[in-house]
């Protein structure tokens, strides 16, 4: 039944000038998190919504895989996917609006381990747990590291619960919810390392007009402070 | 003298003596500084006394932001890596200010200043941001200018012998109002590549000579540097067995391919007009700057030869035509998909004869065995660029990129402070000459000139040499002229890369982007708070322009007659 279950999880009319975007979305908690029977939630969602609502662009949440929604908006007008990582590779193949969320990932250890870190370096003798695919995986694959890539949160904190490995690398957005997954014990900080920035990347050949005030609507979010709320960033 | 007065005297030492106790090194910096001078910073041009003191200096200018957790950003070249593994730990160590010194990619740096910038975001409390920024720095009000806070809120933490004066690149970090807005601490340069050992070889010299009736050595111009190029792909072909290249570059679609071409080959073609004199204010100056731009009085007024830029001038598109039939003809074939960073790791695989110009600060990575002599010295040189057919004397000669540590006024003031002394204690001079030696990128005079480098410079294949000469002056980042490098940047490669792909001219391509860039200064004159706006000025016919003095230059139909000389000879026009 669940496979019966429509793509299409929203569909909001704003305006009837423009032609509607698709925004295709995948779970990446907890910037967005998909919910089979209801629309997507989560701080970039939170942030997303009320941007086009905003600015004055119809658009509707399609739920894609990852690689599939990264192609399908490259392909197809009036097609946008978040949260995107920009990269010298993909730069030339997207208009970009962002960014839609900014996150400080850091290195996570049971309270009782009591490691204590003050370069990346130092955390290279250790067993690391980071979420497979995720930006911040990436980087510590180019910094040399070996890390374990874990198909989900749930499966990376059961990992450091049972001592198979010694940090897992978390957002500071996530890490409260991240926290009640491994029960009473405390997840405490031991260096944060790495931000990220995530953004819209959108079809090259979406309506121009659309994207500039969805740009433009962004950055008055953020000059008036209602995009860091939204965001929950702490800088 | 009355008796409050006379009070205030008694109590004036005692003040002093609790001050200075206070300020006294605790038993465990003094271990922490003695670690680090005798493990770490051996090589320094200050004595163990100096450089004790200056280490005390920090521990003590530190102490009201101790225990603070501050955030910095980078690029990744081998001289950032050494700052964010071992000077931050050593700063912490000295210090208890716990520095996370991140190192990405050069676009992810430039994205996040200008996020930053425009949407006064504190995401780092500072960057180490190429000094080609400068013109953006200085026109808008969102940068700090350095010289301005040591004067006032900075005085009591800036580095006694901090010693601004002995710093190579403070020109390029200085704006257009004089102020200091950067602080170098790394540099690289541009320069010719070659093996010498395969030049050296006289059966090839002889081979070389008879096919081209002059000697094989370093190309003084693009004639030369094209034969050579031929003579190693399409002649030799194979040494020891190995399939060899003349001539290296990458040419992938993305942003690399932008400061590939933005970076040297226009200079180096002769577009620009001649370097100004150093002593003229900028907003006496006029004529053509980098990326083509014209100004005039300090403002932007045209990138097209249609408004007296030359971005799309002839020597403009010889450049580019010369980039692109270069690539496709001597470069591997790989080398279209490769990127800036990818393309220096295949110069260490040993089968390339010559690059017409190349990032120093890579040199580590063609310091492996298979590009090192029996004595452990590199079987290559770096040399001076050869130049294209209008290029002058006097003109810009190269590239050099300088990264300095900037401070945006969207950051709170005491985590920039606390940056700030950071951003010190990695070009002080108890670390700076350490540091050259793990990443090759000069800042300071004192160093250059040190006898402990000098007597070393055989390892470095003729860089030092380089840093000691006056050319350093010639080999430029990108100037004043841009007035926002962030905003502007990437309409080149944008533009380039159908060129490169094939899809359509050069000409076609060098005007898009003329235009394109003219478009976008109008567009920051009518939206952005800056000073020293762009104000564009009318078009008027092309061959208007063309028959002025100086830069655009007209088209020039004969080509340069090749020249080479011997590597020593070369490295003199250096000390010329």
């Amino acid at each position: 039944m669940a496979r019966l279950v429509p793509l299409i999880l929203c569909l909001l009319l704003v305006t009837p000038a423009s032609a509607t975007i698709k925004l295709l979305v995948y779970d990446y908690p907890p910037l967005v998190q998909i919910n089979r029977q209801a629309k997507p939630t989560g701080h970039a969602i939170d942030l997303v919504t009320p941007l086009f609502l905003q600015a004055g662009v119809q658009y509707q949440f399609v739920k894609l895989p990852l690689k599939r929604a990264i192609q399908q908006a490259a392909q197809h007008k009036n097609t946008c996917t978040f949260p995107v990582f920009r990269t010298q590779r993909r730069e030339a193949d997207f208009r970009w609006i962002g960014p839609i969320s900014v996150n400080r990932f850091g290195l996570y250890s049971l309270a009782e381990n009591n490691h204590q870190l003050v370069t990346l370096n130092d955390a290279k003798a250790h067993k690391i747990g980071v979420y497979a695919g995720s930006a911040v995986a990436n980087y510590l694959t180019d910094n040399g590291f070996s890390t374990y890539e874990t198909s989900s949160i749930a499966q990376g904190l059961q990992m450091l619960k049972h001592g198979r490995i010694e940090f897992w690398v978390a957002d500071i957005q996530s890490i409260q919810q991240a926290s009640s997954l491994v029960g009473e014990q405390q997840l405490t900080p031991s260096l944060s390392f790495y931000t990220s920035m995530s953004f819209m990347a959108c079809n090259l050949s979406s309506d121009a007009q659309d994207l500039d005030a969805l740009e433009a609507q962004l950055k008055t979010m953020y000059l008036t402070g209602q995009a860091q709320q939204l965001l929950h960033l702490s800088f | 003298m009355n008796r409050r007065r006379a009070k205030r005297l008694l109590l004036l030492p005692i003040i002093t003596l609790i001050v200075l106790q206070a300020a006294e090194a605790t038993p465990s910096s003094t271990q922490a500084i003695e670690y680090w001078l005798t493990q770490h910073f051996v090589h320094s041009t200050l004595s163990k006394e100096q450089q004790q003191a200056e280490l005390k200096w920090f521990h003590q200018a530190a102490a009201p932001y101790r225990d603070l957790t501050i955030h910095v950003v980078s690029e990744d070249i081998p001289t950032h890596r050494y700052e964010s593994q071992v000077l931050a730990r050593a700063f912490y160590d000295l210090t208890g200010i716990h520095v996370i010194h991140e190192v990405t990619k050069e676009d992810d740096v430039v994205r996040k200043l200008q996020v930053q910038m425009e949407l006064a975001l504190p995401i780092y409390d500072a960057y180490v941001n190429d000094t080609d920024f400068i013109g953006t720095h200085s026109r808008y009000p969102e940068t700090l200018a350095i010289s301005a806070m040591m004067q006032n809120e900075w005085q009591h933490i800036s580095l006694p012998t901090l010693d601004l004066d002995d710093f190579i690149g403070l020109q390029f970090a200085t704006g257009i109002d004089g102020q200091l807005y950067q602080l170098p601490t790394q540099q690289f340069a541009n320069l010719y590549w070659y093996r010498h050992d395969w030049f050296s070889d006289p059966q090839l010299q002889q081979r070389f000579q008879a096919h081209y009736g002059y000697p094989l050595g370093v190309p003084q111009n693009w004639a030369a540097y094209q034969d050579i190029a031929n003579f190693f792909t399409n002649i030799v072909k194979t040494i020891d067995g190995q399939r060899v290249w003349g001539h290296m570059d990458y040419g992938h679609f993305d942003p690399s391919l932008g400061w590939r071409i933005s970076d040297s080959w226009l200079s180096l073609a002769g577009a620009n007009d001649i370097l100004p004199d150093n002593g003229q204010p900028y907003a006496e100056q006029q004529g053509v700057g980098d990326w083509g731009i014209r100004v005039e009085h300090c403002h932007p007024v045209g990138a097209s030869v249609s408004r007296g830029g030359a971005l799309d001038s002839p020597a403009a598109i010889y450049a580019v035509e010369s980039y692109i039939s270069w690539l496709n003809q001597y470069a591997p074939p790989e080398a279209r998909d490769l990127t800036f960073s990818t393309s220096s790791a295949y110069l260490g695989r040993g089968n390339i004869a010559q690059q017409i110009f190349w990032y120093t600060a890579f040199l580590p990575d063609l310091l492996t065995d298979q590009l090192l002599d029996s004595d452990g010295n590199p079987k290559w040189r770096v040399a001076p660029s050869p130049r294209g057919k209008y290029w002058q004397k006097g003109m810009k000669s190269g590239y050099q990129d300088v990264s300095g540590w900037t401070f945006l006024r969207s950051t709170p003031k005491h985590r920039a402070a606390a940056a700030w002394l950071y951003a010190q204690f990695v070009v002080s001079k108890t670390v700076s000459m350490t540091k050259f030696l793990n990443g090759f990128t000069p800042i300071r005079q004192s160093d250059i000139h040190s006898r402990y480098l000098t007597a070393n410079s055989d390892k470095w294949g003729g860089l030092l040499e380089f840093y000691q000469s006056k050319a350093r002056h010639y080999w430029t980042p990108t100037g004043l002229s841009v007035a926002n490098y962030a905003a502007l940047s990437d309409a080149w490669w944008r533009h380039i890369g159908p060129a490169v792909q094939g899809k359509q001219t050069v000409t076609d391509s060098m005007k898009q982007l003329a235009n394109t860039v003219e478009q976008r200064l109008l567009a920051i004159s009518k939206t952005d708070d800056l000073r020293c706006a762009p104000t564009l000025r009318e078009a008027k016919p092309e061959s208007y322009w063309l028959s002025q003095p100086g830069a655009p230059w007209p088209q020039q139909q004969a080509p340069d007659k090749p020249a080479t000389l011997p590597y020593q000879q070369a490295l003199q026009l250096w000390q010329d």
